[in-house]
Formats: structure tokens, C-alpha cells, sequence
């Protein structure tokens, strides 16, 4: 009994350690083997013991945040339009304790074009259902590139406001 | 506190020392605490539903579901198999997530409650993937644990029975536990050590003007780069080192302090409440005896 113990739990010591070690990702940048490749997203989806580095340890040194602008518009009576959110996050849709789910999935979706369509449609979507009388969103992420710069013995950011994405959407 | 003498016979080193202590019941009290927090989260995350779970929410499930690889079971597949609602299909997999934590929580049959929580849990993640962040990653890997840990035998509503090698697999469980939170710190810490940017205080700076994740304004404008070099250098520090200090019983205490402090740091400038709830529940779990015989909080409690 505590030899099974014994073993499994090397087993999942050695899975934590290739983990950090990164190997998953060595495998699929450099071995070409579907089999492998399944057998190691297996391994790390099922028991979740994979150790994934994430924004604390970007080597990057340009850094950027995002907010959005979102509002239902209605064309022909301009004075019922709707802002849900100013130069900010999406936090209003949810619970202040969420917040920051919202708001890092949107940094994500702004990675990725694919997802950035896919996710605006889905936040319209939303939208569209919480209020029925509306046709129209106005949608609009800006992200704000910042770098760094040394005056002396203090840090000094330089900031420059693009937007991303800029459309309106209709049902 | 109970107590329970180990048979075998370890080598002391830096990764067994002679003069910890085990509770008996410490996997049950880290059966409790993850259940606990699972509820609580879970339930914040319940008052949002239509953002996060449905299946026209903001990210809908047609794009979750295109991120499951073949074999991760998204509730879009059941309700494709099953031909039923993709809604009623996410209430019930909530409805028996909830069922088992409560049941995990009570102690009551265990090990199953703690699979079907596993399962249901990897369910709602597929779903909420590209909403999950950290906390969803070690709330997996608790549950994972709580699968093969024998936590049913104390503080639970029905009590397995006690058998003669019970104390040497807790052991063996908590010393798993020890060694995953310490290898997760290592990695933390190693990866960030190096990095430029957490040496010279640029990181630092950067979070403290990003207003999406210092969300509660801590560190005072305008500080001289030193100021700042000397926050990070002190991260990388902690992280690197936490395995090494939390063995030696003269400097555990202190490490664990300071440790629970930046996760308390986290959790409330950093709007990550959830993530420093939990990692101060596992430093907390794992460390507490020893905490305990080096504070002689109790007259009891004897080293093995």
C-alpha cells in the first residue's frame, strides 16, 4: 500500500518537475510527433500539474494595457444611447470580485484577431440580449503602449494611445 | 492535536527533517479549507452566470468549445450526445459540482465527491477558458490531490476506518503538498530571477502605473529607481529562496509571514482575491504544525 503511494507520487513529482523544466513546450516546438504531442496535452490537461508562466514574468519591455469603449447606440434617437463602459474595462458587466476575469480575457482577446472577432461578436451578442430594444453597439478598444525611459535617478513612461479596434456591430 | 509515529526509518536532509511535525488531521483540515473556498468562489462566479457560463455569454461556448482539444469533455459535446439544452446541460453540471463540494466538505465519501468534483470542475474551465487565470490551475491540482489523498478518516461526517500504514501515506500526502507548493515557488522565482527587468525595478514601476492591475494604489509616485529595484529584487528573493528557508525552523516562521503577506498583497491591490485566498490556505495547510511546535502553541504538540 505505501510502496503504490510511493510510486505515484514520484510519478507526480516527476510530472510537476517536467513541467517547470517547460517540456511540454519543447515538444511541440521540436519534436514533430502527434502522438507524443497528445499523450504530453493528456498528461498536463488531465492532472493540471502543468506550471505556466504568465504576465509577472513577461521579458518584454514595452507593456501595454487595454480599455474599451462600449455604448448601444440607437441612430435614429440619439438621446437613448447607452454607455456601458468609458476608457475602461468591461468590469460593470459583472460583480467587482470578477472583474479582473473579464478584463484579463479581454488583454487575450486582443492577442488574437481571430478572437478579438469571435469575442466582440459575443460581448455584443450579450449586450443584445440584456437590451432587447437595441440594434446598434458602438465598439472600441484602445491600447495604451508605454515604455520606459531613465531621467536620472527616477523612471519616467512615455505613452501612446492606439486604437485596436474600432467598429460599430448590428443585429 | 494528534499525534503518530513514522515506521520508516528517512535519511535526514534538506528535503526530510527530523524535526517536523505532522498533524493527523492535516489533510482533512486541507480537504476543508479547499472545499471552503471552492463554494465561495464558485458561488461569486454563479451571481454571474450569463457573463461566464452561459452559452451566449460574452465568450460564447462556440469559441470555447473550438478551444477543447478532442478529448476535453466541453458541455457543448454532452449536449450534443445527449440532445438535450446546452443550458440545462451547464446547470446540471453546477448543480453536482455543488452537490459534491458539499459533500467533500462534510466528509462524506471522499474520494468520490472529490472525483466528480475534479470532473465537473474541468468541465466548467473548458467553458470559462479564456476567463481562468492561476487560482483555476492550483484549484485543479487540489482537487487532483484530494482524488488519490486519504482525507475521510477525521472530521468527516462518516469516518472510514483507520488501518495501520494510514499515517506513513499522510505523511507521504503532505510531503507531496510541501514539495509541489515549493517547486511552483522555485519556478516562480528562478524564472523571474532571470529576467532584467525584476532586478533593476523597471517591472515594478510598470505595475505599479498599470491602472488594470494595480487596481488600489499602493506604492507612492515619483520614487527613485532604488526604491523600486529593491521591491523586486525582494520578490525574486522570497520566491527564489522559499524553499530553502521554510526547512530551517529558525527561519520558517519568518518565511511564511512574509509569504502569506504578499499573497495578502496580491489579493487586495491586485483585485486576485481568489488567488491569494488560496495560496495563503496551502502555505497555511501545509506549515501549520510546525508553526505550531515552534510557537508552542500547544504542550502537546511533539516533533517526530
Amino acid at each position: 500500500m505505501i510502496n503504490a503511494y510511493k510510486i505515484t507520487f514520484r510519478i507526480i513529482l516527476l510530472i510537476v518537475f517536467l513541467s517547470v523544466m517547460k517540456v511540454s513546450v519543447w515538444i511541440d516546438k521540436n519534436i514533430d510527433c502527434y502522438a507524443l504531442s497528445v499523450t504530453q496535452s493528456f498528461i498536463f490537461r488531465v492532472t493540471r500539474l502543468n506550471w505556466q508562466y504568465g504576465f509577472f514574468t513577461s521579458k518584454s519591455n514595452n507593456y501595454q494595457f487595454i480599455k474599451s469603449d462600449i455604448s448601444l447606440v440607437d441612430p435614429e434617437n440619439t438621446s437613448r444611447n447607452i454607455t456601458i463602459a468609458k476608457d475602461e474595462g468591461l468590469d460593470r458587466l459583472v460583480l467587482p470580485i470578477n472583474a479582473v476575469r473579464v478584463n484579463s480575457s479581454i488583454q487575450q482577446m486582443v492577442r488574437d484577431t481571430l478572437y478579438l472577432e469571435a469575442g466582440s461578436r459575443s460581448i455584443a451578442l450579450y449586450l443584445f440580449k440584456r437590451h432587447p430594444s437595441y440594434r446598434n453597439i458602438d465598439f472600441s478598444i484602445q491600447t495604451y503602449n508605454r515604455k520606459i525611459k531613465i531621467d536620472q535617478t527616477r523612471f519616467a513612461l512615455t505613452t501612446k494611445l492606439d486604437t485596436l479596434f474600432n467598429r460599430r456591430i448590428s443585429y | 492535536m494528534d499525534l503518530y509515529k513514522i515506521k520508516s526509518v528517512l535519511k535526514e536532509n534538506v528535503f526530510y527533517n527530523i524535526t517536523y511535525c505532522y498533524n493527523a488531521n492535516q489533510l482533512e483540515v486541507f480537504r476543508i479549507l479547499v472545499a471552503l473556498f471552492a463554494i465561495i468562489s464558485m458561488f461569486t462566479l454563479v451571481l454571474d452566470y450569463d457573463v461566464f457560463f452561459a452559452p451566449n455569454g460574452i465568450v460564447n461556448w462556440e469559441v470555447s468549445n473550438a478551444n477543447a482539444l478532442w478529448f476535453e469533455c466541453h458541455p457543448q459535446k454532452i449536449a450534443d450526445l445527449l440532445h438535450v439544452s446546452p443550458q440545462y446541460v451547464m446547470i446540471s453540471i453546477l448543480t453536482v459540482y455543488f452537490l459534491s463540494l458539499g459533500t467533500l466538505l462534510l466528509g462524506i465519501w471522499t474520494r468520490l465527491s472529490a472525483i466528480i468534483c475534479l470532473i465537473t470542475f474541468t468541465l466548467i474551465t473548458n467553458v470559462m477558458s479564456s476567463f481562468a487565470f492561476g487560482v483555476d490551475i492550483y484549484q485543479s491540482v487540489c482537487f487532483f490531490f484530494l482524488t488519490i489523498f486519504p482525507t475521510g478518516y477525521s472530521l468527516s461526517l462518516i469516518k472510514k476506518d483507520n488501518y495501520p500504514s494510514l499515517n506513513e501515506i499522510k505523511q507521504i500526502c503532505i510531503r507531496v503538498l510541501q514539495l509541489y507548493l515549493i517547486i511552483t515557488y522555485i519556478s516562480a522565482g528562478f524564472e523571474k530571477a532571470f529576467m532584467l527587468n525584476w532586478w533593476n525595478g523597471r517591472f515594478i514601476y510598470f505595475l505599479s502605473n498599470d491602472p488594470t492591475i494595480m487596481t488600489t494604489s499602493f506604492f507612492p509616485k515619483g520614487q527613485s529607481i532604488l526604491f523600486y529595484a529593491f521591491f523586486g529584487i525582494m520578490v525574486v528573493f522570497i520566491e527564489s529562496s522559499y524553499f530553502l528557508l521554510v526547512w530551517f525552523k529558525k527561519t520558517r516562521l519568518y518565511i511564511i509571514l512574509i509569504i502569506i503577506s504578499m499573497h495578502l498583497f496580491i489579493a487586495l491591490f491586485m483585485d486576485l482575491l481568489f488567488f491569494g485566498l488560496l495560496l495563503i490556505v496551502l502555505n497555511v495547510v501545509c506549515w501549520y504544525p510546525v508553526l505550531f511546535a515552534n510557537l508552542k502553541l500547544k504542550e502537546n504538540d511533539k516533533c517526530i
